[in-house]
C-alpha cells in the first residue's frame, strides 16, 4: 500500500485536532502533544485506483512567536494550512506560517477555512484573493463539528500526493 | 536495402539501376530469399539461444510468448504421461511431507511443554502471580525472567518521511500500531535533534537508544533508513554493530527502491528476512540449562499418559485372564459356573453351583496358583449326577462296610464280600439311598450272606447273641387277618415262612446252647367281628383260637416240629389304643435252661 505523510499546520485554536478527530477514529496518545508538539494519526483513503494510507502529522502550537519545527515537514507529500473563519487573526497567522513553510519547502499546500458552521467574520479582499490563492492548490470550507467537506479534504490530499 | 529504395528514385540512371537490381536479386528479391530459405535452419540454429537471451534482456514480452507455450506443454505432458510425472515428483513430495510432519510434531511437543511448564509448575504459578503484581502480561514477564535480552520487534523506517517500510515481531498479540510508533519515533528524534543541537559544527544530534527500566529502543541510523529494535532486558554492546551491518546491507540491497521511494511499502516486504535476523535473544544461563533439557515436561506428560493407559490395559488383560482361568473351575465335576463377570479394577466375581462332594473352591484356587483375594465366589449347593461324584459317594458309603470290597470296571462298580444278612440289608438300603446310583439291586447280588455255620461254633456268647437276634425277630412278628376270618392271607404267609426260617435257626441254636425252646402262638380278635351280643364272647374266643391254630398249621407245613408249637386263643383283646387293629396272631418264643 502507498503511504504518504501530510502535515496540518495552523494557529492555535483553529481546530486542527478536531478536524483530525472528525476524520480519524481513535486518538493516538494525546500525551505526546505537549512534549514534542506533534500528534500523529493514520487513515486509509480508498481512491478509485488504489488505497493510500495517510500519515497525518498534526503540528501544534504554531504562532508568530515560537515558529515551528521545520523538521516535522521533512518527507511530507503535502501540507494543509488551517484557518478559522470566525477570527481574521487566524488568517494572518496562517499566512505567516505559509511564509515560513515556503522558506524550507515547496511541496503542494491547500488551505482550509474551518468552522463553516459558524458566522463568517471576514472575507478575502480582491488583492488578498489574488495573492494567496496562487499559493494553494485548493481551498476548502470545512466544519469539524458537522463534518462538512472533511472527507473531501483528505480525499483531495490523497489524490494530490499520488500526482 | 530499404535505405537504398528510398534514396534511389530521384537519382539519375534510375531505369538502369532497376534493371541491374532485378538481374542480381531476381524478381521481388526472389533470389536472395530463396538462398536464405535454403539455409534458414542452419542460420537460425546458430543464433537461436543468443537471440532469445538478448530478447529476454531487453525484457519486451518474451515471457508473454513463452509462458503459454510452456504451460500448454506441461499440461499436455501431465495428462499424457501422468505416471512419469508422479515418478519425478514422488521423491520431492515425500520429503516435503516428512519434513512438514516432523516440524509439526516437534512444534507440538515444544508447545505442550511450554504450556505445562508455564501452567502447572510451581515456578509457572509464581511467575503468573508476580506478573499480575507487576501489572504486565505473563509472556512479557516470562521473557524478562528467561532472557538476558530479547528483541521483541524490529522496525525498518524511511528516515525522511517516518513511514514504516516493514516490521517483524515475535508474537502477534502486541497491540501497538507499528505505523504510529514509527511516526512518533521519527517525530521524537526530530524534536530531540532540534532541541539539543549545540552548534552547527557538531552537526545533528540523534537518538541512539531510548531506555526505560526494562525496555529499550535501539536505533541504527543509515543514510535513508532507520533500523529500530525494541528490546527487553539488558542489551549487549555488540548488538549495535550487528544492526549497523544489517542496515548497511539493506541499503545496498534496496538502493534503487530507496532512492525512488514514493510511499509504496510493498517493495520492502522482502526485507523481513533481514529483519528476522535482528530478532536476537540470549537466554539466561539457568534458562539455557533448562532449555537444554529438551521438552522434559511434555515427555513426562506423554510418559504418564502412556503409563496409565498401559497399566489400565494391563489390568484389563490380567482381569480377563483371571476370569478365563477361574472359569475353568466349571470343568471340575460337580461345579457349574452360573455367572462370571469382572468387578471393579482388578477383581472377578463368580456365582457357582457346587456339589458337596466336589472339590472345595479354595483348594482348587490353591492348586491353580491363583490369587484368592481377587476372586469373589458366591456358592450354592446342588446334587450332581456326575459319575465321579457318584463314585465318591459310593466309596464313602462302602467305607462303613470294611468287609465289602469294590472293583471298578469302566465306572461300573463290582462289589464283593461276605457280610451278615443284616448288614447286607443295611448295605442295600444305603445303596438305594445314593442319588444317581443305578442298578443298586444288581450290585448287591454278588455279596454273599454269611451262613450261620460259618460262625464259630465253640463260642457260646456268639451263639447266644445269634439266638437273641432270632428270638427278637420272631417276637416282633405279627400277622393280620380280615374281620371275622381265620384264613391266612398272602402277606401273612410270607411273614410266616420268614418266621419259620428264624425258628428253625433258633431251634438249631438252642440245641447247641442246651436250651429248651417253645413258640407260643397267640390268636386275638377285636370286638367288632361279632354280630350277636349273647354269643359274641364265645365266638371271639373260638375265632382267636382258630387264627392261632391256622398259623401253627402253616408253620408245621413249613417243616416245624409241632412239639415246639403251642397255639392259644386270647379271645377279645380289649384295648382302647388298638381299636380294630387287634385282629392278629402274635408270637413269643420262650426258652429255659434244659434240666
Amino acid at each position: 500500500m502507498i503511504q504518504k505523510k501530510i502535515c496540518l499546520l495552523g494557529a492555535s485554536g483553529v481546530g486542527k485536532t478536531s478536524l483530525v478527530k472528525q476524520y480519524v477514529e481513535g486518538i493516538f496518545s494525546d500525551k505526546y502533544l505537549t512534549t514534542i508538539g506533534v500528534k500523529i494519526d493514520k487513515k486509509v483513503v480508498e481512491l478509485a485506483v488504489e488505497k493510500v494510507q495517510l500519515m497525518i502529522w498534526d503540528l501544534e502550537g504554531i504562532d508568530r512567536y515560537c515558529g515551528f519545527q521545520a523538521k516535522y515537514l521533512r518527507g511530507a507529500s503535502a501540507y494543509v494550512i488551517i484557518t478559522d473563519q470566525t477570527r481574521s487573526q487566524s488568517l494572518v497567522e496562517g499566512m505567516e506560517i505559509q511564509r515560513m513553510v515556503r522558506e524550507v519547502s515547496d511541496i503542494p499546500a491547500i488551505l482550509i477555512i474551518n468552522k463553516s458552521d459558524l458566522e463568517v467574520a471576514w472575507h478575502w479582499t480582491e488583492s488578498e484573493l489574488n495573492g494567496y490563492s496562487k499559493e494553494f492548490v485548493n481551498t476548502f470550507n470545512t466544519s469539524a463539528k458537522t463534518g462538512d467537506q472533511v472527507e473531501d479534504v483528505f480525499k483531495f490530499l490523497a489524490q494530490l500526493c499520488l500526482k | 536495402m530499404s535505405d537504398l529504395d528510398k534514396t534511389t528514385p530521384n537519382a539519375p540512371g534510375n531505369a538502369e539501376m532497376q534493371r541491374l537490381r532485378s538481374l542480381i536479386l531476381g524478381e521481388n528479391n526472389s533470389q536472395v530469399t530463396s538462398t536464405v530459405k535454403d539455409n534458414a535452419r542452419e542460420i537460425v540454429g546458430e543464433v537461436v539461444i543468443e537471440a532469445l537471451h538478448d530478447r529476454q534482456k531487453r525484457g519486451d514480452g518474451l515471457d508473454n510468448v513463452l509462458v503459454p507455450i510452456v504451460e500448454k506443454s506441461v499440461q499436455k505432458s501431465v495428462s499424457n504421461h501422468s505416471e512419469q510425472f508422479v515418478g519425478y515428483l514422488y521423491p520431492l513430495v515425500g520429503r516435503l511431507v516428512r519434513k512438514s510432519v516432523t516440524a509439526f510434531l516437534s512444534e507440538f511437543l515444544e508447545k505442550t511443554n511450554e504450556l505445562i511448564e508455564n501452567s502447572f509448575t510451581l515456578k509457572g504459578i509464581a511467575w503468573r502471580f508476580k506478573a499480575w503484581q507487576a501489572g504486565i502480561s505473563f509472556s512479557q514477564y516470562v521473557a524478562s525472567q528467561t532472557f538476558v535480552f530479547r528483541a521483541e520487534q524490529v522496525f525498518l523506517i524511511h528516515k525522511e518521511t517516518g513511514i514504516l517500510l516493514n516490521s517483524v515481531q515475535r508474537s502477534n498479540d502486541d497491540g501497538t500500531d507499528a505505523d504510529l510508533v514509527s511516526g512518533m519515533l521519527t517525530a521524537i528524534n526530530d524534536f530531540v535533534a532540534d532541541s539539543f543541537t549545540q552548534s552547527q559544527q557538531n552537526g545533528e544530534q540523534n537518538l541512539e537508544v531510548i531506555k526505560t527500566e526494562d525496555f529499550s529502543l535501539v536505533i541504527k541510523r543509515g543514510p535513508q533508513l532507520l533500523l529500530v529494535a525494541a528490546f527487553t532486558g539488558n542489551i549487549p554492546q555488540d548488538i549495535s554493530t550487528k544492526f549497523q551491518v544489517t542496515n548497511e546491507y539493506i541499503h545496498k540491497l534496496y538502493a534503487k527502491e530507496i532512492t525512488e521511494f514514493s510511499g509504496d511499502t510493498v517493495l520492502f516486504e522482502s526485507t523481513s528476512q533481514q529483519l528476522d535476523e535482528c530478532l536476537l535473544a540470549e537466554l539466561r544461563p539457568e534458562a539455557q540449562q533448562e532449555s537444554k533439557k529438551r521438552p522434559i515436561w511434555a515427555l513426562l506428560f506423554v510418559f504418564i499418559v502412556v503409563g496409565v493407559l498401559g497399566y489400565w490395559i494391563f489390568l484389563g488383560i490380567e482381569q480377563n485372564r483371571l476370569l478365563k482361568q477361574f472359569s475353568q473351575i466349571g470343568n471340575e465335576p460337580g461345579i457349574i459356573v452360573n455367572q462370571a463377570q469382572i468387578s471393579g479394577w482388578r477383581d472377578v466375581a463368580f456365582s457357582i453351583l457346587r456339589d458337596p462332594e466336589a472339590i472345595a473352591v479354595d483348594e482348587w484356587i490353591r492348586s491353580q496358583n491363583l490369587d484368592a483375594q481377587l476372586i469373589l465366589v458366591k456358592e450354592k449347593g446342588y446334587l450332581s449326577l456326575e459319575p465321579s461324584l457318584i463314585k465318591a459317594r459310593l466309596n464313602r458309603t462302602l467305607a462303613r462296610y470294611p468287609e465289602v470290597s469294590v472293583k471298578w470296571q469302566e465306572n461300573s462298580p463290582i462289589l464283593s464280600g461276605l457280610v451278615s444278612n443284616a448288614q447286607r440289608q443295611m448295605l442295600a438300603r444305603d445303596l438305594y439311598g445314593i442319588p444317581g446310583l443305578q442298578n443298586a439291586s444288581a450290585m448287591i447280588n454278588p455279596i454273599e450272606v454269611q451262613e450261620l455255620d460259618t460262625v464259630d461254633e465253640d463260642n457260646p456268647e456268639v451263639l447266644r447273641a445269634l439266638f437273641e437276634i432270632n428270638a427278637a425277630k420272631i417276637d416282633s412278628t405279627q400277622i393280620e387277618f380280615e374281620q371275622g376270618q381265620s384264613e391266612i392271607g398272602q402277606q401273612a404267609k410270607l411273614q410266616l415262612s420268614n418266621l419259620a426260617g428264624y425258628l428253625k435257626t433258633s431251634i438249631e441254636l438252642s440245641k447247641k446252647l442246651e436250651l429248651n425252646v417253645g413258640l407260643i402262638i397267640m390268636g386275638a380278635s377285636d370286638s367288632s367281628g361279632s354280630s350277636g351280643s349273647s354269643g359274641s364272647k364265645q365266638f371271639n374266643q373260638s375265632l382267636s383260637l382258630k387264627r392261632a391254630t391256622a398259623a401253627k398249621q402253616f408253620l408245621v407245613e413249613q417243616g416245624i416240629d409241632p412239639e415246639y408249637l403251642n397255639a392259644i386263643g386270647l379271645g377279645v383283646v380289649e384295648l382302647q389304643t388298638t381299636g380294630s387293629g387287634a385282629r392278629k396272631v402274635i408270637f413269643n418264643i420262650i426258652n429255659f435252661k434244659a434240666e
